[in-house]
């Protein structure tokens, strides 16, 4: 084929572009020009970003082009728009730019998210696609010749036929606009388009099994499918056969894009081009880096060689990828690693309290660097491990795992440790979900499912992208679900997170809580305020949510901090709800034991990792809108200096699980994130009980029925009621609803927990999604205030789907208890638009009654973002 | 077409009574919940809103006293904040300021609005407030900052200001009022205030109009240069220098020159480093680099504690020997900026008038950015207000290692990390009392003899909070009592110290020695026994415990003391901050 300039070719394609708009219309010819040795970048959003999990693309791209070695190099980042990339600090010096990928071709995906600002938002779409295409192909990114540019189209929002999702009507009718305007823009600049907004329609309605995840992300039959779209777009209908084995092609792609994934995404940015990487980083990253620079490169010769039909070694040879620099250790007299036995002896605890060892290392030699832990329904302890911490070495593939640790005779010891699953990266957290398991694995939250039953993980999906991990640990953790079935998980400074969603895009910088419902997708940024890292969360009985920053010790009531507030703005700082006595802490739990003594019960429990190295306890009582703590004494303190608890939780049985990451060293900041120090090998975790307090005959959750599962909604443990309710939220749908209407019905009116227990199945109707207007009128006035106040929430998070939502809120911002009002007030911040005057009327309604802290801070956080929708709201107007 | 809801919304933003202000009108609000209302107003009311306010505040029938403060106070944020001023005439505050009837608080606040609002004809009754002695001082300072506001035609007032006949700090204020307009007359005046300098002297004030201000260390270290200071008063402004969070290089190269000090060295090789890390290990002396620590010219414990004693401006050390290295330690004192804790992360902003501030990120949203200076005062700069903003570096100020010796740094270092380890140095026991307060000028007749309960009920627990001063003792828990003899102005200390019972009970107060002590529980007596012991119920709540200590007929030169529930006792006490 002749070499042409690319306006030439794109010129002369210009008639097909605009005539080609069928959906199943395959050029002629071919439309991009590849030429030997072309570097191929993809830019743009989670559409890019998702294919190099999958590699359908670059194996049809490299079997098609067997003799060009096509460099392939996919930079999608989850919600990056036209004019908002927003990263970590110091990333631009990580080697990404385009002027140092230098690409001579450019694939940039792009709409998805600007679309979500609607027919309004188009015309600035439409100017800045203009300025940036003329940016792109002017540039000349490798020194010699500008790129050849591709748009690439939104996919269509596919109808899953599931009513807990947006049918994608909506955002197709946005979606069909955007990706009109993205046709027209590449017409009038002459640069190729590929439209895959209208095949994907087609294909969606053609294809019976689900080709997204949730309406607009694909799933791997989906990234297959779209894969030869954009490759029978680009190059015409494909040749009748290639040299390459695919599915040998396919492998070596996705190696490869593993290895780049650990270089474009490596985690701890901070300390390896950021803010923080002095002294020590400068030190033994730059050989990291260039190590793994050339695996990579390693692995496109052999792709380039399976694409020739070349048969390649098992194993690839990375013996020229050179040496790590040598790291020497700060640390002159590490504390000495104690056996557990050792390590039983160096707690204090009050008189009655027991302390015992559950599992450790040298029973299991897998726990290695636990980190959080989850019960499941049969009382078995799910803990993740994090030996790879603080991050991939390059060459040496990451081995995290989640581990089930049973204890089947009931003697407080764990007798069999399971892999659940293994070869993870860092996992920061864990729920159960959807069947499944979420695991934070950043950027990317993963949903782990064992399909067979045989207590491992079959199935690994990546089900929300996007999460910043310029720190590793302070990458998304903490998951904790409320009790309306929100999955919280939180994380920490530094971090710029942007996530894609159904919905549209979310953001955040600089630390934050989030919560995902995940029979919905709905995604938010819960809370929004300047935290240093939030390892901690609470929420007790009635819905009331504590969080605990781990960094600085401080302690937060956190109902009031988490009204809504708009992308980039944050909560202002809000006082602690009890003086700091120690930093850094790590996780919190609130007492609900009935093996724990009477008086202690409702007691906020508190790690501490560094100085006093135990569980700090305080007593914590109603104060007006909000709460108080008070010191009382600690629970536990160590006299090892490698105790590390880092997690916390009331197991089935009635006692404390802590969770002891058992590390000499801690510090990111202090020493080399490669000092040789580091323990990789340990990890205990303990039972706390109480010698007074016969343990709990665990409630019987795996197995009951429905009936009996609501009946266990009147457990007194929080923690049972938690795990009953995850259990509950597995179940079919239509069931659950309809024996909660019985078992409401059947509740007696003289129940002393009578309130509570209607608001246990106004939370179950939340958690499925499921709008009930008339049990939430009776709770949102029903005697305990309590009640009132959980219901207040519930009622904000339906107020698009009823139709007086603001008069109800004005009832209770009128309420004679002050924490209702809290609710209410924190609820009128979610009103946009129009609506935004009304709430703020609504909003100053409470300076008819006596304020306290909370309400007034939480007043000043609601005005103020309702003042600012309303001044933009009038400058649009004007 | 506007639809009616959005219609109805414009109209709120627009119409003359807001919703705030229809709400104090409405009478629904009660005088004590007022103050939020004015302060919703201060933040985001229209000027409208601010109009009346003034109205209101002028009005002697108008908000209850603590509101109107409030009031004062809206005005002038939303002025500082959002320049947003109330409509109409506003010159009803000069009334308010020169009024002698009104309380100095009332009169100070109006009178800085005259400058915030520049109201015309406000030069006259602002020089003579200023310079009448027969003023309260806080409406003199306030003056001073409003004619600054003015602009330089009050530069003649404010150097009349600057003579003999004015105490130095009217003088010292009219000098850093007058570097808001000509830095180079006001530097050579500020070189002449700061030669006559004398010890415990605040010259924090002073030296800020400079180094906040563009081009200001510069011009005041040319002014020195011109004028070079005696060693002492050059010792003096660096170590105000140094208490601001500052180290700029022409400052501090003209002070240190004066104060015979190297200015700028160097910072170390690793291999230098490496050799001090030998030295740490090999000689260094924690209980010698605890006394470094606590040397007043490095002002260590102005922003640490060492769990919980100190302040906590920066990071408490308590634990820092567990966490942190020698390396990495030398590393920080030498190079500050280079790894600062997550919430220690500051910003240099320059405002549009060229002001500089540098602090910790308090708070930021669309209308301000709050910063807290290394004095620990925090500063709220209207975001229209800025220029220009970029990371700043740690509070910590470069070159504390000039002030000393190789030795001395070794020492301070193996004193740190040592903190926290297991030894002389782990962390102390809560029933340590090393938390004190100190009262300041003992009035004679508390130095003469034992005080009756009425007077300490009178002169000392119902004294004002400000004279007493903080006071931490060692590690160790000993209270090094000629430290706080300036303080106290002679031989005889009157202490108190604090703490919390969660259930009420016998407590039991365990001196080192009861030689030349006295205790009192709040206003009554405790005896002590001769070992020191002292044994008194105590309610739930939070308590003082008072003592006074007669150096002179004391057996050692530190104090000790232990307090926690007596044997079998049912008090539980709140255990107070650690780190």
């Amino acid at each position: 084929m002749p070499l042409r300039s690319l306006t030439a070719v794109a010129s002369s394609l210009l008639a097909l572009v605009v005539l080609a708009a069928p959906a199943t219309a395959q050029p002629d010819e071919p439309r991009l020009e590849l030429r030997k040795g072309d570097r191929i970048v993809l830019i743009g959003n989670t559409l890019a970003e998702r294919m190099q999990y999958f590699g359908h693309f670059e194996t049809l791209l490299q079997s098609r082009f067997p003799d060009f070695n096509l460099t392939v190099r996919n930079l999608g980042w989850s919600a990056d728009e036209l004019t908002l990339r927003p990263r970590s600090n110091g990333f631009q010096n990580h080697g990404h730019n385009l002027t140092e990928h230098k690409p001579s071709v450019v694939l940039a995906f792009l709409g998805f998210n600007e679309s979500f600002a609607g027919s309004e938002g188009l015309a600035r779409f439409q100017s800045d696609l203009a300025r940036f295409v003329d940016e792109t192909t002017s540039t000349a990114y490798d020194g010699e010749a500008t790129p050849r540019l591709v748009l690439v189209s939104p996919i269509a929002h596919e109808d899953l036929g599931d009513p807990h999702l947006p049918d994608g009507s909506a955002n197709n009718a946005n979606l069909a606009l955007y990706t009109q305007t993205m046709a027209e823009v590449a017409r009038q600049k002459g640069v190729v388009f590929v439209d895959l907004f209208t095949p994907t329609r087609s294909l969606y309605a053609e294809t019976h099994t689900p080709l997204t995840i949730n309406g607009v992300h694909l799933n791997e039959a989906g990234d297959a499918a779209v894969a030869r779209l954009i490759d029978e777009a680009l190059f015409g209908p494909r040749p009748a056969s290639v040299p390459a084995d695919l599915d040998a092609l396919r492998a070596a792609v996705l190696e490869k894009d593993r290895q780049f994934f650990f270089d474009y995404r490596a985690v701890n940015g901070c300390y390896i081009y950021g803010e923080r990487k002095e002294p020590f980083g400068v030190v033994n990253f730059p050989a990291e880096f260039a190590k793994l620079r050339q695996m990579i490169a390693n692995r496109d010769q052999r792709i380039w060689a399976i694409a020739r039909g070349e048969t390649v070694p098992p194993q690839i040879d990375d013996s020229n990828t050179g040496p790590f620099a040598t790291v020497v250790s700060n640390v002159a007299r590490p504390a000495p690693i104690l056996a557990p036995d050792e390590a039983l002896q160096s707690f204090t605890l009050p008189d009655g309290y027991v302390i015992e060892l559950f599992a450790s290392e040298q029973q299991f030699p897998d726990l290695r660097k636990p980190v959080q832990m989850t019960f499941d329904a049969r009382g078995r302890l799910w803990v993740a491990t994090m030996p790879s911490y603080p991050m991939y070495l390059p060459g040496t593939p990451p081995n995290d795992k989640i581990l089930i640790l049973e204890d089947s005779n009931g003697d407080g010891r764990a007798d069999s440790c399971t892999t659940f699953a293994d070869g993870l990266h860092l996992p920061t957290g864990l729920e159960f979900g959807k069947g499944g398991l979420f695991v934070g694995q950043q950027p990317n939250l993963m949903w782990l499912k064992d399909v067979d039953g045989d207590d491992r993980a079959d199935l690994r999906e990546l089900v929300l992208h996007g999460f910043d991990s310029a720190d590793s640990h302070h990458a998304i953790h903490t998951f904790l679900y409320d009790p309306a079935g929100g999955l919280h998980f939180q994380e920490g400074v530094f971090h710029h997170t942007q996530v894609e969603t159904p919905y549209g895009p979310q953001r955040v910088k600089n630390a934050g809580i989030f919560r995902f419902e995940p029979r919905t997708w709905r995604f938010e940024v819960w809370t929004s305020y300047p935290f240093a890292n939030p390892w901690g969360h609470a929420i007790d009985r009635w819905g009331q949510n504590f969080i605990a920053d781990a960094s600085g010790g401080a302690n937060y009531f956190g109902t009031a901090f988490s009204g809504q507030v708009d992308y980039p703005d944050k909560h202002s700082s809000m006082e602690q709800f009890f003086p700091m006595q120690w930093r850094p802490t790590c996780g919190c739990e609130l007492v609900s034991s009935r093996a724990f003594p009477d008086d202690t019960q409702g007691d906020y429990l508190l790690n501490n990792n560094i100085g006093f190295q135990g569980i700090l306890r305080y007593r914590v009582r109603e104060a007006d809108s909000g709460f108080r703590g008070q010191a009382v004494e600690p629970l536990l303190r160590s006299s090892d200096p490698c105790f590390r608890p880092v997690d916390l939780e009331f197991g089935p049985d009635g006692a404390l699980y802590v969770v002891d990451w058992y590390n000499p060293l801690v510090g990111h900041m202090q020493h080399s994130l490669r000092d040789s120090n580091r323990d990789t090998r340990h990890g205990r975790i303990y039972r706390i009980r109480h010698k007074d307090k016969p343990l709990l005959q665990p409630a019987r959750i795996a197995g009951a029925s429905i009936p009996e599962l609501l009946e266990l909604l009147r457990s007194y443990e929080d923690r049972t009621r938690y795990r009953v309710r995850m259990a509950l939220w597995e179940q079919p749908e239509a069931d659950v609803l309809k024996a909660l209407d019985t078992w409401i019905d059947s509740l007696d009116p003289a129940d002393p927990d009578l309130w509570r227990l209607r608001l246990e199945g106004l939370w179950l109707h939340a958690a499925f999604d499921h709008v009930q207007p008339s049990l939430l009128r009776t709770l949102l006035r029903c005697p305990e205030p309590k009640a009132r106040a959980a219901a207040t929430r519930v009622l904000g998070a339906w107020r698009d789907r009823l139709p007086d939502t603001l008069d109800l809120l004005r009832t209770q911002i009128n309420d004679e208890h002050p924490r209702v009002r809290l609710e209410a007030v924190r609820a009128l911040s979610f009103f946009h638009g129009e609506r935004a005057a009304q709430a703020q009327e609504i909003a100053l309604e409470l300076l008819q009654h006596p304020l306290d802290y909370y309400l007034e801070y939480t007043l000043n956080e609601t005005n103020k973002t309702l003042e600012r929708r309303l001044k933009n709201l009038d400058a649009v107007a004007r | 077409m506007l639809n009616p809801a959005l219609f109805l919304s414009i109209l709120l933003l627009t119409a003359q009574d807001s919703p705030l202000v229809r709400l104090l009108k409405g009478g629904r609000v009660p005088p004590e919940r007022q103050g939020a209302v004015v302060d919703l107003i201060a933040r985001r009311g229209t000027a409208a809103d601010l109009a009346y306010l003034l109205q209101q505040v002028a009005d002697p029938n108008g908000f209850e006293p603590s509101v109107r403060l409030r009031a004062l106070d809206a005005l002038a944020d939303a002025a500082r904040q959002r320049a947003t001023y109330p409509d109409g005439d506003r010159s009803a505050v000069l009334r308010l300021a020169a009024d002698p009837q009104l309380a100095p608080d009332l009169r100070a606040r109006a009178t800085r609005l005259a400058g915030l609002w520049s109201l015309p004809d406000a030069l006259d009754p602002l020089a003579r407030l200023a310079a009448d002695p027969a003023s309260p001082l806080s409406v003199r300072t306030a003056a001073i900052e409003a004619l600054a506001d003015l602009g330089p035609h009050a530069r003649g007032p404010l150097e009349a200001l600057d003579t003999d006949a004015q105490p130095r700090v009217i003088r010292m204020a009219a000098v850093a009022a007058l570097a808001r307009f000509d830095l180079t007359a006001a530097a050579h005046r500020a070189a002449a205030l700061l030669s006559e300098s004398i010890d415990d002297e605040d010259l924090t004030p002073l030296l800020a109009a400079f180094v906040q201000r563009q081009r200001g260390p510069e011009t005041l270290a040319s002014a020195l240069a011109a004028r070079p200071l005696a060693a002492d008063p050059a010792k003096r402004a660096l170590r105000a220098l140094y208490a601001l969070g500052r180290a700029d290089a022409s400052l501090v190269a003209a002070l240190s020159a004066a104060a015979g000090l190297d200015a700028e060295p160097p910072p170390p090789s690793d291999a230098e480093i490496a050799a001090l890390v030998a030295e740490v290990q090999s000689s260094g002396d924690p209980a010698r680099g605890e006394r470094v620590f606590r040397r007043a010219d490095l002002n260590c414990l102005g922003c640490h504690a060492i769990a919980g004693a100190g302040n906590s401006l920066g990071p408490d050390l308590g634990p820092i020997g567990t966490t942190s290295p020698p390396d990495y330690l030398l590393r920080s004192l030498f190079l500050p900026d280079e790894a600062i804790k997550e919430q220690y992360h500051t910003l240099v902003v320059l405002t549009t008038d060229g002001q500089i501030f540098h602090g910790i990120l308090v708070d930021r949203d669309d209308q301000r950015v709050v910063l807290k200076d290394a004095t620990g005062t925090t500063r709220s700069i209207p975001t229209a207000d800025i220029e220009e903003e970029k990371p700043g570096g740690s509070l910590m100020p470069k070159g504390l290692t000039q002030l000393m010796t190789r030795g001395e740094l070794v020492d301070l270092v193996r004193f740190l990390s040592e903190l926290g380890r297991p030894g002389p140095f782990a962390l102390p026991p809560p029933s340590l009392v090393r938390r004190w307060q100190v009262f300041r000028d003992v009035p004679p007749d508390l130095q003469q003899g034992w005080p009756e309960s009425v007077q300490v009920s009178l002169q000392l627990l119902n004294a004002d909070p400000q004279r007493w001063a903080p006071a931490f003792a060692l590690h160790s828990g000993d209270l090094p009592l000629q430290e706080l003899t300036g303080l106290a102005g002679g031989p005889v200390l009157y202490l108190q110290t604090q703490f919390e019972l969660a259930e009420p009970g016998q407590m039991l107060a365990q001196f080192d020695d009861p030689s030349g002590l006295r205790l009192w529980f709040g206003a009554r007596v405790v005896e002590l026994d001769a070992s020191g012991a002292a044994r008194f119920d105590a309610p739930k709540g939070t308590h003082r415990l008072i003592l006074r200590v007669d150096t002179a007929s004391r057996s050692r030169p530190t104090l000790r003391l232990t307090l926690q529930p007596d044997a079998g006792s049912s008090a539980r006490v709140v255990p107070a901050g650690g780190l």
